[in-house]
């Protein structure tokens, strides 16, 4: 079959194309994209490596908070984004207007801790911010840094 | 333009690879990964809806109901098995890769992307370069793709491989892989071990290691190997080595991250060199025919036909599922899977491993007997 332009004229066409695909992955993000995943923070780590999480815990009836495993709390999602859905979460959550959304959060938490935890939840705490990892004693820190937290109430 | 830099003509592809190549894909999806199932989600996920910025996704605002994604995966099933076979073959494939990537889109709609984009592509690549003619269940061997296309097809598949592997270095550049004080892998390996809990294989092992030497060369040789595939892709040969460095970079990979890049693992076994694997076997491109080749053929079809069966069903009788299992999750009983499961996986990284230690001998036994050729 003829072609209009040389194989050449192609492949730079599509390298171009390419090139272009990974310049605009800076700026934001797409799919399909062939950019690939970069683990590209690399922060010089003496002492301390410091990571971002995102964690969520749970009330009970009596006060105490717990940490919750997320990948079982969203078992019905791909647990490799529950991170990532809490982030959402922390996003929507804030806004006053999205009564609707506001009423499934809650509905949802409710449904889903009881049929994981079988334990009675007042309400959820959704907690972003900096854990620190200390390499000399090779132990975790227990505090989060730079805390940004929402509350959910079950009740 | 004349860009006399890339080597086309290494590129070229005995058609009746291609097909060999159809055939042992499908099955590796077939035994090790499975396919996937869209048909878990559906518009009661709605409030976790976060697709990337740009995206299909935002057409439907939403994801849609149910049904969609139930249609969505039967599709998806009827596309591979027809490609499998052989049937229609270009636009099976082709139509593959679309309703793969449109199942993605939204499974992709939770805030974060997963790469696993190569081996969804690499049909579409390789259907439009003639991996149908050969090796089907009608017997007829169909029209073949002129070399020059074929060629041009499988050099920018390459490129594809290779741009992927360096936009990941590019972005560690930029991250500060570089830096002699920066531990790169062993910060991202840190909070894979302790944040992640992924502890199992020799994670251990590379816990334990505290050399910054040690560390930097891990940072150093993965920066040389993402940035160099690119560079690479201009020749087949030079590809091949970097393909052959990319495997053992998968398996170290996985086993001191614990991630299973399985995705390329699938399609770098295209360019392994198999005219040196065909002389091995002592097969010639006359004997690897498909009449010859029937019975085993047939038995591979019928097989995959009954698993691609029981996979309709699954969609259609059984509660929702992430993946539809491979072969060997069927066997042991991991067929409730969110991935292909470890098991899985780890006996397709040792295939991987096998292939790879092969390649190198074969390789060796070649380059000493071309010396001892020119000596004589």
């Amino acid at each position: 079959m003829p072609r209009k332009f040389s194989r050449e004229t192609i492949y730079f066409i599509f390298f171009i194309f390419l090139l272009l695909n990974l310049i605009a992955d800076r700026y934001t993000n797409i799919y399909p994209s062939l950019v690939f995943p970069s683990f590209a923070r690399a922060p010089l780590i003496n002492n301390e490596a410091h990571y971002r999480v995102t964690e969520l815990f749970g009330v009970t009836a009596d006060g105490k908070t717990v940490k919750l495993n997320e990948d079982s709390v969203f078992y019905e999602i791909d647990y490799r984004y529950s991170r990532y859905i809490l982030g959402t979460i922390l996003k929507r959550v804030n806004n006053k207007k999205d009564v609707k959304g506001s009423l499934y959060i809650k509905n949802y938490f409710k449904t889903h801790l009881d049929s994981v935890y079988n334990t009675g939840f007042k309400g959820v705490f959704i907690i972003r911010g900096e854990r620190t990892y200390y390499l000399k004693t090779g132990k975790l820190g227990n505090e989060i840094a730079d805390q940004h937290a929402s509350y959910i109430p079950l009740n | 333009m004349n860009l006399k830099i890339i080597d086309f003509k290494s590129y070229y592809f005995n058609p009746k690879i291609l097909g060999l190549f159809r055939v042992i894909y499908c099955i590796n999806v077939m035994i090790f990964v499975g396919l996937p199932c869209f048909n878990w989600l559906g518009s009661n996920l709605n409030y976790f809806f976060s697709p990337p910025l740009v995206s299909l996704s935002y057409l439907t605002g939403g994801f849609p109901n149910r049904t969609f994604f139930v249609l969505l995966t039967l599709t998806n099933v009827i596309l591979f098995t027809l490609m499998f076979l052989g049937i229609w073959c270009k636009w099976t494939s082709l139509l593959f890769t679309l309703v793969s990537i449109i199942g993605h889109t939204f499974w992709y709609s939770f805030g974060k992307i997963d790469h696993t984009l190569l081996w969804i592509i690499t049909p579409a690549f390789l259907g439009l370069a003639g991996w149908g003619s050969f090796f089907t269940v009608n017997k007829r061997e169909g029209k073949t793709v002129d070399p020059d296309t074929s060629e041009l097809i499988m050099s920018l598949l390459a490129l594809s491989i290779a741009l992927s592997m360096f936009t990941s270095g590019v972005q560690k550049i930029q991250g500060g892989w570089w830096k002699w004080g920066s531990e790169a892998v062993r910060y991202n390996f840190i909070e894979n071990y302790i944040l992640n809990d992924k502890r199992r294989l020799l994670a251990d092992f590379f816990f334990s290691i505290k050399s910054h030497l040690v560390w930097k060369f891990f940072d150093y040789s993965t920066l040389v190997l993402e940035i160099g595939f690119l560079f690479s892709a201009v020749n087949r040969r030079s590809f091949q080595f970097f393909l052959f460095c990319g495997v053992v970079f998968h398996i170290i990979v996985l086993l001191m991250f614990n991630i299973r890049f399985y995705s390329n693992l699938l399609v770098y076994l295209l360019f392994i060199d198999w005219p040196s694997i065909a002389r091995t076997f002592k097969i010639t491109y006359n004997t690897l025919s498909q009449k010859r080749y029937t019975k085993a053929l047939y038995v591979f079809f019928f097989l995959g036909i009954t698993l691609n069966v029981y996979w309709i069903y699954s969609i259609i009788f059984k509660e929702p599922v992430f993946f539809l299992p491979g072969i060997i999750d069927i066997i042991v009983g991991s067929t409730k899977i969110q991935v292909p499961s470890d098991f899985s996986l780890q006996l397709l990284f040792c295939l991987a491993t096998i292939i790879v230690v092969f390649s190198l001998v074969l390789y060796l036994k070649n380059r000493s007997s071309k010396r001892s050729i020119q000596r004589v």
